[in-house]
């Protein structure tokens, strides 16, 4: 079902949603010339502010121009993305960080051609040293030469330092806010987490969309 | 001035706009709610209905008017009008229903009865100035009172009764108080994120952009609008 809604959206031109993506593709895409980024990675305060679906029609609209664009599933905890595209989470992120894997086994293509994923991966303890390794700074390094754009989902900044850390490894993040939902302490909150972490900040995204009474 | 004035007033009034559901339970509430109880006691309307009676001169023995119209309130009186009722009525309710007044300067007594409905009030004040002259005649032995005007239904006169009416009124403005205070409590409370000002400020970072509602409305590719454009365009060619 959910893979509908992304091909509607691939395949639609002009409306609403399309709109709204081509006017923060727009701002994304001037402000990782102006600052010469192309990782970034997505963090929100809390869990389910629309992270995930963010980032895939982000990529989506992206691939609409043609553009390279690799998704990676950051969200060790509750990974989502191989289930948003129907892909097995076998070999993923953390298995190549350990090692047990190499980078091409990880990239794993998707229905749309310039688009590919690296699912999160099997491992979810002791992520922390992992991403501290050299095997974090090589990927980040040949992923900057052979794709236009990484995103990289997180979970809820709130709870995870993998999150921090995943960002403060990229170029620079962005920030999705569910409107009504978070609130000012939680904002505060990362403001003082970015700095200590060093973490470069694009800009933030509004997500205006309320959730469904009962998925709260 | 005019600068501090509006920092002070445009926060205030913001956060009533944005609660003004609340506001509008509360005053419905209190106001409809409260006016709704007070006005299941008392009947939200009143009917009252006049008739008249006529005290001619006697010689004896002599017509004293305060007495005559005095008279009509007494529980004698209202025990015979309570019998000739259709309905059981006591005789404390029966006098809280009936105001006498003697006309000033002059030999008649004017009856107003007051009842739920127009019908009733009539036959009210009907039965009070039929019974009179004979009770008259009993107790005090004049026997020259007789009935001047009777109540009918075209004159009988209705009207909202205004003390529920007030009552409301009070309530509703209780409850527009109440509920400006129950707004700005809770926006005191409220710290969650409404604005993109807000992000900017506390993230010290520009808003990229923002996300709406993913469903068929704002899925839908839009070729109608370009239809409407282009047609627009050749009308005027």
């Amino acid at each position: 079902m959910s893979k509908e809604k992304y091909s509607t959206f691939f395949g639609s031109n002009g409306s609403k949603i399309d709109q709204d993506y081509e006017r923060l593709k727009a701002n994304i895409t001037f402000a990782a010339k102006k600052n010469k980024a192309k990782i970034f990675t997505i963090l929100s305060p809390n869990a389910k502010d629309g992270k995930t679906s963010f980032l895939i029609y982000t990529a989506l609209s992206y691939c609409k121009e043609q553009k390279k664009v690799l998704l990676i599933d950051g969200d060790f905890n509750k990974p989502a993305l191989h289930k948003e595209f129907h892909l097995s989470n076998e070999k993923g992120l953390s298995n190549y960080l350990t090692g047990e894997h190499s980078l091409s086994a990880c990239i794993q293509p998707t229905a749309y051609p310039d688009l590919s994923v690296i699912t999160a991966g099997t491992i979810s303890k002791h992520l922390e040293s992992i991403i501290h390794s050299r095997h974090m700074n090589t990927l980040i390094n040949t992923l900057r030469k052979s794709y236009d754009y990484v995103f990289i989902d997180t979970d809820a900044l709130k709870e995870s330092t993998t999150a921090k850390l995943l960002a403060a490894k990229s170029d620079s993040s962005i920030v999705v806010i569910r409107k009504k939902k978070a609130n000012t302490e939680d904002l505060t909150e990362m403001n003082a987490a970015f700095k200590s972490y060093d973490i470069h900040l694009t800009g933030a995204v509004f997500n205006t969309r309320r959730i469904a009474w009962l998925k709260r | 001035m005019s600068e501090s004035r509006e920092i002070q007033l445009r926060p205030i009034f913001n956060s009533l706009a944005k609660k003004w559901w609340i506001i509008l339970c509360f005053t419905l509430i209190i106001g409809g709610g409260g006016s709704y109880y007070f006005q299941s006691d008392s009947s939200s309307t009143v009917a009252s209905a006049t008739a008249s009676v006529l005290v001619g001169d006697s010689e004896e023995p002599q017509v004293n008017m305060s007495t005559m119209t005095a008279l009509m309130n007494e529980a004698a009186m209202l025990e015979t009008v309570a019998e000739e009722l259709p309905g059981e009525a006591g005789i404390s309710e029966l006098n809280g229903k009936i105001t006498t007044e003697e006309v000033e300067g002059s030999q008649i007594i004017r009856v107003t009865a007051m009842d739920e409905t127009p019908e009733e009030a009539v036959v009210l004040a009907n039965t009070i100035v039929e019974v009179y002259p004979e009770i008259a005649y009993e107790i005090t032995g004049i026997d020259t009172a007789t009935v001047l005007s009777e109540a009918n239904t075209s004159n009988a006169v209705i009207s909202a009764s205004t003390g529920s009416n007030r009552i409301a009124v009070i309530l509703m403005i209780i409850g527009l108080g109440a509920g400006v205070g129950a707004a700005f409590l809770l926006d005191s409370i409220d710290h969650r994120i409404r604005t993109e000002k807000e992000i900017e400020q506390l993230l010290e970072t520009p808003v990229l952009g923002s996300m709406s509602r993913i469903d068929k409305l704002s899925m839908k590719s839009a070729p109608k609008n370009q239809k409407t454009k282009l047609e627009r365009g050749k009308k005027i060619v």
